[in-house]
């Protein structure tokens, strides 16, 4: 059973990528004996959970042929709105999170429409309604921090249960949810369909353009579940935060395996991406090395690991 | 034989390759002398295009030899293959469409014409202008290839491989996006180069012309060499029983459907700079044939009827009732489809497997909550790939490598599974080969057996005369005549095409 997943994995579009994370935890566990242990790992995980449902969302997009550059921005809005409803004194989170998440939905929907209606390239529409949701995140906030929450709402980032902090639940559960949508349903079938070839699509019937809406909407969606978990971990609305976050996102999608001309791509591929960065990150902060040099190291990794994929995927063929 | 005399510029020894365990080709010797035309022809997947991909070097065979210029190859990479005098024209136009044609000839060698950009600027209008004058060819080499015809392109993709020094040229289906008075001026080029001493490999599946040019012709069944024939000591009867491996003593399978009530009525059908004025009507159990020239509006029209194209004035009944389609899933839900000229535009998702394209347009009908039921869309697809008798490798398989004639068989079994009423067919049978052909004329009298309408698209003129019960020619967007079946005949369609 593993061992059919395993070998499934390794031939699938993943393949290179879960070589490439074995090897990079290798190495750093030759580095220190601080890496491989199970307070680490579950450190890790819960770092990375923000950055794996920016990217489990931004995936169907990218699969679908389109790009959102403004999930930093619908995070930070959706992270200020939940934090202003989730006050310590009179703060309610059965309002707050719904009311973000319906937040993020609406500024999905807009990205989802513009582009549909106006045509223009989806990477010229969200690089303005990124700038466009980082002013409302300032305009909501009035530029400062929303802060002195919730109990309840501090418990969504920093509680755990059995012993597993929450955010990673999260991420388990936005895993298989898009993981589900995007290989059993219908929905998944149409958003690959549509990046495989748009025009055929549309002469097979499918509603092109409403599935592109929704692709966008539930970018938006999935943007605002990382803003709360970030605004309830650190305690506060921050209207700058996320500054950044779309590319970590866009950067392990495409580490995943997934391909920026759309049609093909996998939620399973993204989560390994996910990692990648996840563990290049605590390695190199385990390792002692400097913030500043972690980030040419950080861009240097990334470029070699999507060459060595590719690499992988030639000899494949 | 002259050529007997001559010592073969390429040979291939016994040469087999497979891919994934399966043979795609078995044991092939080739032989090529200068300044010979030759054919290769059979049927999609008898593995014509890997065998040119062996001879330029993009497949390594697993077993046998490839001997070029009394040179036996062993690892050279496809530049040094290709600097050594061998060049390809791909089926794809594959130029920079903004760049001009002297700069598309030149493309990648500027360092051929000089060092200084301005000797390469001076060099390459001297040469190209040369080269033009040498083969008759009146361009303007400043002009860029995006405002050349498509015809006018191909003639620059043979400019540029005579330009290379080609001593081979190797040609996929060179003439399937000519016009016919386009290929009469290809053929005018190719045998000047033969006289030049340039050999010419290139496939086709239209006999007229593989008789009109080539003076060899190979055929291939199923990774196997059949038959090396000298085009004088064969014929059109003998090349089809190799390539399909027997006997066919017809192209079109006989039909006799008495015809139903009315079911289709355009009147006065118009869409602005596209065609005016469009009249007819379809019978259940009728196959309406739509001839004329490329771009005389046949497309668009069939595009109207399924809502792809808005129609600007006229109108459609469809069962007495009018209708308007804005869209294509409104025209399939009132029971028209369409198969498009173009398959790998608007035919198929070409990552997607038989099963997931056959699906398509129909996935609601094999889903339950939004969750697609996998074994019912599978017992579906296979249905279809049974009955259409859809060659495959594997179930996996993408339609991306499937063959052309495949392919179109998945695009057919996609639009059969919308169950519709009335078919709008636009060149079905382009690029793919005698049997699938045939296969498909079978399906077409099958349908209109069960009472269903064809509209029948085709620049394939015995096609259009044998099938269709009636001919609705235009020329220029108007409706120039509407033949009744006695009245079919070529001369008759053309006569009315170019009015």
């Amino acid at each position: 059973m593993i061992k059919k997943w395993k070998d499934d994995l390794l031939k699938s579009q993943s393949g290179g990528i879960f070589i490439a994370l074995l090897v990079i935890c290798f190495l750093i566990s030759t580095q220190t004996s601080r890496f491989l242990t199970e307070t680490n790992l579950m450190v890790i995980l819960n770092q990375v959970s923000v950055n794996a449902i920016l990217a489990f969302g931004v995936t169907f997009v990218i699969i679908s042929g389109g790009i959102d550059l403004s999930l930093g921005s619908m995070l930070a809005v959706a992270g200020v709105v939940a934090a202003m409803y989730s006050k310590s004194e009179d703060g309610n989170i059965w309002i707050a999170l719904p009311l973000a998440l319906i937040v993020g939905a609406l500024m999905g929907a807009i990205n989802g429409w513009i582009i549909v209606l106006s045509k223009v390239p989806p990477f010229i529409v969200t690089l303005g309604s990124m700038t466009i949701a980082r002013g409302l995140a300032l305009i909501i906030s009035d530029g400062r921090p929303v802060s002195d929450l919730s109990e309840s709402f501090n418990f969504i980032g920093n509680g755990d249960f059995i012993g597993i902090p929450i955010p990673i639940f999260f991420l388990l559960i936005t895993f298989v949810f898009c993981t589900i949508l995007l290989n059993k349903t219908v929905f998944g079938r149409y958003v690959k369909a549509i990046g495989g070839n748009e025009t055929a699509s549309f002469v097979a019937g499918i509603p092109v353009d409403r599935i592109k809406c929704w692709v966008y909407i539930l970018s938006g969606i999935f943007a605002a579940i990382g803003g709360i978990l970030l605004a309830a971990r650190i305690n506060t609305g921050q209207p700058n935060a996320g500054l950044g976050f779309e590319l970590d996102a866009i950067a392990a999608v495409i580490i995943g395996g997934t391909s920026t001309r759309g049609g093909k791509g996998s939620i399973i591929g993204t989560l390994l991406g996910v990692l990648f960065i996840g563990v290049i990150n605590n390695g190199l902060d385990l390792m002692n090395v400097s913030a500043y040099w972690q980030q040419v190291v950080m861009g240097g990794i990334i470029i070699l690991a999507v060459v060595i994929d590719r690499f992988y995927q030639n000899i494949k063929k | 034989m002259k050529e007997k005399e001559d010592k073969p510029i390429l040979e291939l020894k016994s040469v087999s390759v497979g891919f994934s365990g399966i043979n795609v080709l078995q044991k092939i010797d080739l032989r090529l002398f200068p300044g010979e035309i030759h054919a290769l022809v059979g049927e999609n997947g008898a593995g014509k295009s890997t065998l040119m991909k062996i001879i330029l070097g993009i497949i390594s065979p697993d077993k046998g030899e490839v001997i070029f210029f009394d040179q036996k190859r062993k690892n050279q990479s496809i530049r040094e293959i290709m600097e050594s005098g061998i060049s390809m024209i791909h089926q794809e136009i594959m130029l920079v469409p903004e760049l001009s044609v002297e700069e598309n000839i030149y493309l990648g060698r500027e360092n051929e014409l000089g060092f200084f950009p301005w000797e390469q600027k001076r060099n390459l209008r001297e040469k190209v202008v040369a080269l033009l004058q040498e083969c008759q060819i009146s361009f303007d080499p400043a002009e860029k290839v995006k405002n050349l015809s498509i015809a006018d392109q191909q003639l620059v993709e043979i400019l540029r491989a005579i330009s290379q020094k080609a001593k081979l040229i190797l040609m996929d289906e060179p003439t399937s996006s000519l016009s016919e008075k386009e290929v009469v001026l290809f053929q005018h080029l190719i045998q000047q180069l033969k006289e030049e001493g340039v050999s010419i490999l290139f496939t086709s599946h239209k006999m007229e012309e593989i008789f009109n040019f080539a003076d060899r012709i190979t055929v291939l069944r199923d990774g196997n060499l059949i038959a090396s024939n000298l085009k004088h000591l064969t014929n059109e009867q003998e090349l089809v029983f190799q390539m399909v491996g027997r006997e066919m003593n017809q192209f079109f399978p006989d039909r006799d459907v008495a015809l139903g009530s009315k079911v289709l009525e355009v009147k006065n059908l118009t869409s602005k700079t596209k065609f005016e004025n469009i009249n007819f009507d379809l019978h259940a159990g009728e196959i309406l044939g739509i001839g004329g020239l490329v771009g005389a509006g046949r497309t668009e029209i069939g595009m109207a009827l399924c809502g792809l194209l808005n129609k600007d004035s006229g109108e459609i009944l469809l069962n007495g009732q009018k209708v308007e389609f804005n869209r294509p899933k409104a025209a399939m839900q009132a029971g028209i489809a369409h198969v498009s000229e173009d398959r790998k535009e608007n035919g198929f998702i070409p990552e997607f497997t038989m099963q997931e394209n056959i699906g398509l347009s129909v996935l609601s009908d094999f889903q339950k909550w939004g969750f697609i039921s996998f074994d019912e869309e599978k017992e579906m697809a296979g249905r279809h790939i049974k009955s259409l008798n859809i060659k495959h490798l594997s179930e996996n398989q993408k339609v991306e490598n499937l063959s052309g004639g495949n392919q179109q068989k998945v695009v057919f079994a996609k639009v059969l599974q919308q169950s519709p009423d009335i078919l709008i067919l636009d060149e079905p049978t382009r690029g793919i080969d005698v049997q699938a052909k045939y296969e498909i004329y079978t399906l077409m009298n099958q349908l209109v057996a069960e009472g269903k309408s064809i509209i029948l698209i085709s620049s394939d003129l015995p096609e259009l005369i044998h099938l269709s019960d009636r001919v609705l020619v235009v020329s220029k967007g108007k409706q120039t005549a509407l033949l009744e079946k006695n009245q079919i005949q070529a001369d008759e369609i053309m006569k009315n095409a170019m009015l």
